[in-house]
């Protein structure tokens, strides 16, 4: 993917950009050739032909090549906490190999036992599953089409575990079928299945009578053909289910009829085309969307369904959209959103909280449409979990999510707001950009934290996670992982207002950062989900390193031309599934410079950034000598900017490749401080800040500031705890 | 001569004596200063040590407050860790100094005539302060309790109860009585015990747990004592205002500005301990009645 080799291929000096590399060029030239040469696969499967800007190369239909379908019928039987159900799955073969075989996700079998490797990466989830086992059973599993049900292959099942060996995991299974599927065939699979749901754990279960069923249904992997990203041989990319690891699916179309009892409020995946009730007392829901890659829904008696329009042209100015057209580089009208239905599924204690969640819902339809591409589905439905499923919460599927509130939820603090921001900006990383989850999380989970910090910061201003006790602005996080005592004066809970008893300011890339740096070296960005040292680095690594990483490339780039970037990468790679090589690819190509190095470093390697002012000499007339230092691993281009006591300042540049440098300056008046990286371009990144700077004269009470508020905060523990005494 | 009780005609309601406590407490201002400097001197040598740590650390001070934090935190990870532990071992040192401070200071505020003098305060700490080390061991052993039923079976006993909620209230409001109910009995521990403390000096209860238990008593017999701890706990609360008002000040911009912080924080610790003593002398007040 990323051209190897540790020089560095261009000058970062001066923050040029400049025109696109010849490496870049030949990349591109041989994606054309790849991209005409797999023309002809291309053409029967699209749908609608994409017009395009002239910009953008390589263009991909503007819907999906189809290369599955599911069409399920299911009962929810609340007595016993199933799901039974039927599904026909029509498979098609878009390689150029003869496909041998099936592989099944078996998703729910991940609850089985306490020995699965589910289980064995969060053992804290069997605790809280109590003994309430969940699992699939695939009872009938039926070859052929045109009502031909042919043998039942069932017991011919056979699990495999691809990742790990594990004999007790049970999470996919593969089928010989009775004659391989030639390229360009197809094949239909009838299935009879029954899931045993779990109480709410993990994106997945109900509380009381709460349901929301999530890797509910056998369903397909991925068959890649040869060279499908970067894949040597074709072969099936069916993982097994990890604890730190989600989802990869083709594109498909949907058509689910869901039973539950009557008086239960559905939601789900895709549009309810059709409800009907039954003389057993259940209503029957079929909800049917194309162009998606899963299927989950909700059934819980007590929500309120609440629904809007989002009108976009009552949301976005002209001048909104002029400007989002002339930074994405295309006309106005390509730059124009759609309407969307918006259902929201509220619990009824939080009913006084539906306009912060239909706010949050728009402002996500507004902001990620003008940057990245309008969403392009008819209906987006939103579940608020019930208390005791929060579990569920905070999870997204194609057109439909789970945000997660409380009761009295501090406006300030914006809680629900952002879990929604972040959720529905997965409708664009990984709803149709469908990077492969258990290979390459950074790419969804790590763009989107970028994309919604910056949209937070932007619709809801820059310390938009802050909480307020009496006035003063809390942290939304507990700082250091330490809960400190909590006193009415140092803030609630576990959010003190840091403990030095002032308030903080705390914009989300800061706590990436702060986040990022409790593990920096344990693992590259890049490995498979379950690949991480533990869960703590699969989320920094998923997470916190790639939104520090964006945070420093927007600030490098500046915000509008990263923005153009990731649009092109949207929708470039819409429905389809990209890497992290095409997403690099596609930023240094937008961004007109040869950002390998770049992503080299942060998204292969596992070296830190730190950049420090070693010594500095001379000034008042002589010469100022300033010894620059690369103490991290990472190198990038900085600036250093030497200020004087008169008042003026010198900015030089350094490329940052060597592990030290001396910059000179000629005589000047008396240095008053030097700064390393003073505009915080790679802030984010930087593992130590302190070091950034030196003061040489002026105020440099900081340290006296700090400790007299330490010795407040120690005072005031002494006399609370003197209380008992 | 010294007595430490009253004229046995006077009965306050809490009200009255609360009134007579604050100028009590008023008058006994250099017995909050003596406290004042007993806590300053146990935490000033880890504030030191905090300092001489950091060193030049808050050489970045332009960066903002968080990312101040953060890096000053990461960077002296080690540091702060042994400030904590230290911290701790001092706070329990502190409590057992406090026990004996306050013998001297109830003693100091009991006696007649009245006013400050060193030898009624280390008098003080001679006649009662073994029983109040021992009266502060039970107590710190009766409010882990509390905090270890509170927590322990009656979350267990609410969860239970309410766990299976769909509907968030049920949970927040069990959990809002179980929370509200604790601290209640918290400050019933921390009532019971400051009149132990007051029985202890004035009457000169034998033991600890005798203390206790006539405290206990009398408590449940004089809704006054009630009342006159709940207003003082209104002055103390009064000081939390002060830090808030002082979270509200402007960033300190040279010496003098720091200096001005400084003052005031240890202000409001003097003012805190005073608030300790108006409790105390509020307490005496209402005891001295009952004596009667």
């Amino acid at each position: 993917m990323i051209s190897g080799g540790s020089a560095v291929l261009y000058s970062w000096l001066g923050h040029m950009s400049r025109p696109v590399s010849p490496l870049i060029a030949i990349r591109f030239a041989a994606a054309a050739l790849v991209a005409l040469l797999l023309a002809p696969a291309w053409a029967g499967a699209q749908r609608e032909a994409t017009s395009g800007s002239a910009e953008m190369v390589a263009l991909p239909p503007r819907w999906p090549t189809e290369i599955v379908r599911y069409d399920i019928d299911a009962r929810l039987d609340v007595e016993r906490r199933q799901v039974l159900g039927r599904e026909t799955i029509t498979w098609r073969n878009t390689s150029t190999q003869a496909v041998p075989d099936l592989w099944f996700h078996l998703y729910q079998n991940a609850y089985k036992s306490p020995e699965t490797t589910f289980l064995r990466g969060a053992p804290e989830y069997v605790d809280e599953l109590d003994g309430k086992w969940g699992w699939v059973e695939v009872s009938s599993l039926r070859v052929g089409s045109n009502g031909d049900r042919g043998e039942d292959l069932a017991k011919a099942l056979e699990f495999v575990r691809p990742d790990d060996g594990n004999e007790n995991d049970f999470t996919v299974a593969r089928v010989s079928l009775p004659s391989p599927v030639p390229p360009g065939g197809s094949v239909q699979i009838q299935v009879e299945f029954v899931t045993q749901l779990t109480p709410a754990i993990d994106r997945t279960g109900y509380h009381g009578s709460f349901y929301f069923v999530a890797q509910w249904f056998p369903k397909l992997g991925v068959f890649e053909d040869r060279g499908v990203r970067g894949r040597a041989e074709p072969g099936w990319n069916c993982h097994q289910y990890h604890a730190s690891s989600e989802y990869y699916a083709d594109f498909g179309t949907y058509d689910v009829r869901v039973s539950v009892p009557k008086g239960y409020v559905f939601g789900s995946t895709g549009v309810v085309r059709e409800v009907t009730e039954t003389d057993a007392g259940l209503m029957t829901f079929r909800a049917v969307q194309e162009h998606v890659h899963d299927f989950a829904w909700t059934a819980d008696p007590a929500a309120l369904a609440l629904e809007r329009d989002f009108l976009w042209r009552d949301h976005v100015t002209d001048d909104e959209l002029a400007r989002a057209a002339t930074v994405a580089g295309v006309a106005t009208d390509e730059a124009a959103l759609r309407d969307v239905k918006v259902r929201l599924l509220l619990r009824p204690e939080h009913g006084s909280q539906a306009e912060r969640h239909f706010k949050a819902i728009f402002v996500s339809l507004e902001h990620y449409g003008l940057r990245y591409g309008a969403y392009p589905y008819e209906q987006l439905t939103v579940v608020d979990p019930s208390y005791g499923a929060r579990a569920v919460g905070g999870m997204e599927y194609p057109t439909f999510l789970t945000a997660g509130t409380e009761l009295l939820a501090p406006k300030d603090r914006h809680d629900p707001e952002s879990v929604i921001v972040h959720e529905i900006g997965h409708q664009w990383w990984q709803g149709v950009v469908a990077t492969n989850e258990f290979e390459e999380s950074w790419l969804d989970e790590g763009i989107n934290s970028y994309c919604e910090g910056s949209i937070l910061a932007e619709a809801y201003g820059p310390n938009h996670r802050y909480e307020r006790v009496l006035g003063v602005p809390v942290s939304g996080r507990a700082l250091f992982g330490v809960a400190l005592p909590s006193f009415p004066f140092y803030g609630v809970g576990e959010v003190p207002i840091g403990p030095l008893g002032r308030p903080l300011e705390l914009a989300q890339w800061m706590g990436a950062r702060r986040s990022y740096l409790a593990a920096p070296e344990a693992d590259p960005m890049l490995r498979p989900s379950w690949g991480y040292r533990d869960r703590q680095s699969y989320g920094i690594n998923s997470y916190s390193k790639p939104e520090a990483m964006l945070t420093c490339l927007e600030r490098y780039l500046g915000r509008d031309r990263l923005t153009r970037a990731l649009r092109a990468f949207q929708l470039r790679w819409r429905f389809r599934h990209p890497t992290t090589a095409d997403f690099a690819a596609t930023v240094s190509e937008i961004a007109g410079e040869d950002l390998d190095p770049f992503f080299e470093q942060l998204v292969h390697g596992s070296g830190v950034l730190d950049y420090a002012v070693g010594r500095v000499e001379g000034g008042d007339g002589k010469p100022v000598r300033v010894v620059v230092e690369r103490r991290g691993d990472v190198v990038v281009p900085v600036e250093v900017r030497v200020r004087f006591t008169d008042g003026s300042e010198s900015t030089l540049a350094w490329d940052g490749r060597d592990r030290w440098t001396e910059l000179v300056l000629a005589g000047r008046g008396e240095v008053a401080g030097v700064d390393v990286d003073p505009r915080g371009v790679w802030a984010a990144l930087d593992a130590d800040l302190l070091n950034n700077g030196v003061r040489l004269t002026g105020w440099r009470l900081e340290g006296e500031r700090w400790s007299a508020d330490t010795l407040f905060w120690l005072q005031s523990l002494f006399y609370e705890l003197s209380l008992l005494s | 001569m010294e007595t430490r009780t009253t004229s046995p005609t006077h009965r306050p309601g809490a009200l009255a004596a609360f009134t007579r406590g604050l100028a009590e407490a008023t008058r006994h201002l250099p017995l909050a200063g003596v406290m004042w400097l007993v806590n300053l001197l146990a935490a000033l040598p880890l504030a030191v040590f905090f300092r001489a740590a950091v060193g030049s650390s808050f050489e970045g001070s332009s960066l903002g407050p968080y990312l101040l934090l953060d890096d000053v935190t990461r960077k002296n990870a080690a540091v702060l860790e042994a400030l904590g532990e230290a911290a701790g071992v001092t706070g329990l040192v502190y409590m057992a100094v406090g026990a004996l401070v306050a013998a001297g200071a109830v003693e100091s505020l009991a006696v007649t005539p009245r006013g400050f003098r060193f030898s009624t305060f280390f008098g003080g700490i001679a006649r009662s302060g073994g029983r109040y080390v021992r009266l502060f061991l039970v107590v710190i052993a009766v409010a882990f309790c509390v905090l270890w039923v509170m927590n322990g079976p009656v979350a267990w006993l609410v969860e239970r109860t309410v766990g299976e909620a769909a509907n968030e209230w049920p949970v927040l409001i069990a959990t809002a009585l179980r929370y509200g109910l604790t601290i209640l009995l918290l400050f019933g521990v921390l009532l019971v015990a400051d009149y132990a403390r007051v029985l202890i000096t004035l009457d000169g209860a034998a033991s600890a747990l005798g203390a206790v238990s006539l405290a206990l008593q009398y408590v449940v017999a004089r809704p006054a004592a009630v009342g006159a701890f709940v207003l003082c706990e209104g002055v103390s609360l009064l000081t939390f205002g002060f830090v808030w008002a002082l979270q509200q000040a402007p960033e300190p911009a040279g010496w003098a500005g720091l200096l001005a912080l400084v003052v005031a924080q240890q202000a409001i610790m003097v003012a805190r301990m005073w608030t300790r003593l108006v409790f105390w002398a509020t307490e005496i007040e209402v005891v001295r009645g009952v004596a009667a």
